[in-house]
């Protein structure tokens, strides 16, 4: 539960990391951070659209219907330079975040012998 | 030749899946509904078909896929509610109230001040309190569309909320005031609009963290 509350508040920064990589449709998102987290990240997939349409809205990605060789047409999302900027902006918030948390879970973790 | 179970089967898939996308796509603009259509009907399917060569019926498939992506309603509030298009007063209804109050208040509370040092007389009246709220409105208004920073906002208002207001009375009374009613109804007026302004942010703010966007 506490994984998945953590996980909410930052897909938007997988996403970017994601399509810093190269442009994806939601599937491909989906599958890549499945992929790239060894299957260590478990979430709803749905959530992955709510926050692809925040990212155009703040106009750090963009989207265009592609139609591949076979199947249907696919969104399929391309990171701008505004969202690189922002993607590394996140990425050194997030370092500094662990490292202050890990910084007071180092200090204060009590290890019981067993 | 075709199995007709395996027809049944896909065909009760393609209802379950038609079924999803209809309860998270309502009430959506009808561009917004095409895309999101469109764009999770293909997620499905591709889900589902991954699903289908580890074995699974296209019945369990489709489920699993379904349950992957997640419920239907709070999917379809998430992607509502990023959504810039979808503009519908009831979804603003706070940040507007909690506007519209905060200007009154802060402005009767400046109109009370000013009075009490003196420099005019009790202004008052229905007039006046329209007027308050009128301001108070078109501030929470602005707050919930633009996308500049809250201190530009705050600027904005507070810039347009003395002077504006200083004019409107000096109109409806006839005649010019003096130099010490426009800088003293100016600069209050223009922190009732700055109050304004954080009020209404707040209110919008609270909505974002309590609403559907943070239910996905």
């Amino acid at each position: 539960m506490h994984e998945r509350e953590l996980l909410k508040g930052n897909i938007q920064t997988l996403i970017l990391a994601i399509l810093e990589r190269q442009s994806l449709h939601g599937y491909g998102i989906a599958r890549e951070i499945e992929r790239r987290s060894k299957d260590g990240l478990s979430f709803q997939e749905g959530s992955i659209y709510p926050a692809l349409k925040a990212l155009e809205r703040d106009g750090f990605i963009v989207s265009s219907w592609e139609t591949p060789g076979s199947g249907p047409a696919r969104k399929v999302y391309r990171l701008l330079p505004t969202g690189g900027g922002e993607l590394q902006k996140r990425k050194a918030s997030w370092r500094e975040l662990v490292g202050s948390i890990d910084l007071v879970l180092g200090g204060n973790v009590d290890v019981q012998p067993a | 030749m075709s199995n007709p179970l395996e027809s049944v089967e896909r065909s009760r898939a393609e209802g379950m899946l038609l079924g999803y996308i209809e309860v998270v796509c309502t009430s959506m603009s009808l561009d917004e509904y095409e895309s999101s259509r469109r764009e999770l009907s293909g997620h499905l399917f591709e889900l589902a078909s991954a699903y289908e060569e580890l074995d699974l019926s296209p019945v369990e498939a489709m489920r699993t896929a379904i349950a992957k992506l997640g419920p239907p309603r709070p999917l379809g509030d998430a992607i509502r509610a990023e959504d810039p298009r979808d503009f519908r007063v009831p979804c603003y209804w706070r940040p507007l109230m909690a506007g519209c109050v905060a200007s009154a208040v802060a402005m009767s509370l400046a109109d009370l001040l000013v009075c009490q040092l003196g420099l005019v007389g009790p202004t008052g009246g229905a007039v006046f309190g329209f007027i308050a709220v009128g301001m108070g409105l078109a501030a929470a208004t602005f707050v919930v569309l633009s996308r500049w920073t809250l201190l530009s906002k705050a600027l904005i208002c507070g810039l347009l909320y003395g002077p504006g207001l200083v004019a409107l009375l000096s109109l409806m009374n006839g005649r010019s005031r003096g130099y010490e009613f426009g800088i003293a109804y100016s600069i209050l007026f223009g922190l009732a609009g700055v109050a304004t302004v954080f009020a209404a942010a707040a209110n919008t703010a609270r909505s974002k963290v309590t609403g559907p966007a943070a239910s996905t």
